[in-house]
């Protein structure tokens, strides 16, 4: 490695520390929505008529002697539940981990709807360090590949890569490999790694299980 | 809410985490750039349908705040001040030593440079971009993106060399 490739790599590590713990406040789109609005979020005078006209049509319906009326049946929700998160801090095991010369740092970030579980280990014979993060919680494949720049980037900007359940979305950004991999609704694990194989990346992703 | 709001409103979601990842990136510094992403947002969402007809509005925001940062937008400036009293950001994390010295080093480097070193930098080595991309992205030359990166990895050498020199004096004078 250069020195100048050496600073390089320093940058990444250090910007890549500075956003790992950055998530959008709660509401933050009401909040610019109600701001440029200069009202309150999602009350438009449309909706406020519609909750006038019902208010109405039930005290004429009460009036009428008629009793409330009956709302119409709601649609079957074919949505799934919010994954709740899993406690992950002592309990995620790397099954594919090769035998590690110098073992990293741990680190549990407990968070309102997801959990993160951060490892960084050096593979023997390899000079980079390898990072795992698990994050647990309602969590999606391509939401979490869609909140790292990589992955963005890769896609141009455009879009976020769709996967299903089982697959992995992979990419390659100046001689770092990352692989995503959404091992079952709600775990999504990442894993980057420096100089070792694709193979193996997606072997390590694959590896990381939760006891 | 009409089509245009509800449109706002998932993008936000959907890209907002994103976003403010790269604002941090490019401002080194999360609150203000939550407030850069706020001003940024709250200026496009008086102008959302005709953005999001363009069939691009991430990159339109990106560039929006690519210009924000590399002009040196500072926002509330006493929130910085009240955010700046309550300690690093490290604070309760454990990492290993040399992990910590060598990061904060880079991280106090990265702060020394002028916002438009920093974007460039930050363009360059953290969004891997070329520096076409990061010309384009900047509205900026080539050749201006070559000269930024130049200074800045120098100033940023330069730097890291400073760092080192006090710790061996003070380490000479504790011996």
């Amino acid at each position: 490695m250069t020195p100048e490739e050496r600073l390089a790599e320093m940058i990444r590590d250090c910007v890549d520390h500075e956003v790992l713990d950055v998530t959008l406040p709660a509401g933050f789109a009401e909040r610019i929505a109600a701001r440029a609005h200069g009202r309150r979020p999602w009350r438009s005078p449309r909706i406020q008529w519609s909750i006038g006209l019902a208010a109405l049509a039930t005290a004429a319906a009460i009036t009428a002697g008629a009793g409330l009326p009956r709302p119409p049946a709601d649609p079957p929700v074919a949505a799934e539940p919010a994954a709740e998160p899993r406690e992950l801090d002592g309990r995620v095991r790397i099954e594919e981990f090769p035998q590690a010369a110098d073992e990293g740092w741990v680190q549990s970030d407990p968070r309102e709807d997801r959990q993160v579980w951060t490892t960084v280990r050096r593979l023997e014979g390899h000079r980079h360090p390898v990072r795992v993060y698990v994050f647990s919680g309602d969590v999606t494949l391509g939401g979490i590949a869609s909140e790292y720049r990589d992955t963005a980037k890769a896609a141009g900007w455009r879009s976020v890569p769709s996967a299903s359940r089982g697959e992995a979305v992979t990419w390659t950004e100046v001689g770092r490999r990352h692989v995503v991999l959404q091992s079952e609704p709600g775990l999504v694990v990442y894993v980057v790694t420096a100089d070792v194989d694709l193979a193996w990346s997606v072997r390590i992703a694959e590896g990381v299980s939760v006891r | 809410m009409d089509e245009a709001e509800a449109d706002f409103t998932r993008f936000v979601r959907e890209r907002g985490a994103g976003l403010l990842r790269f604002a941090t990136a490019l401002t080194g510094d999360r609150y203000r750039a939550e407030d850069l992403l706020q001003a940024v947002l709250e200026r496009a969402y008086s102008r959302w349908s005709k953005i999001s007809h363009r069939g691009d509005p991430e990159w339109y925001v990106r560039r929006s705040i690519v210009n924000a940062a590399k002009d040196g937008w500072r926002g509330d400036h006493r929130r910085n001040a009240v955010i700046a009293r309550l300690g690093t950001e490290d604070e309760g994390v454990y990492l290993p030593f040399d992990e910590y010295v060598t990061r904060d080093a880079v991280r106090r480097a990265l702060r020394g440079l002028s916002p438009g070193q920093r974007t460039v930098v930050v363009l360059r080595y953290w969004e891997g971009l070329s520096e076409a991309e990061t010309a384009a992205l900047m509205g900026v030359s080539v050749g201006t993106v070559k000269s930024q990166a130049h200074r800045a990895m120098k100033a940023l050498r330069t730097s890291l060399e400073l760092v080192e020199e006090p710790l061996a004096g003070h380490a000479g004078r504790r011996s």
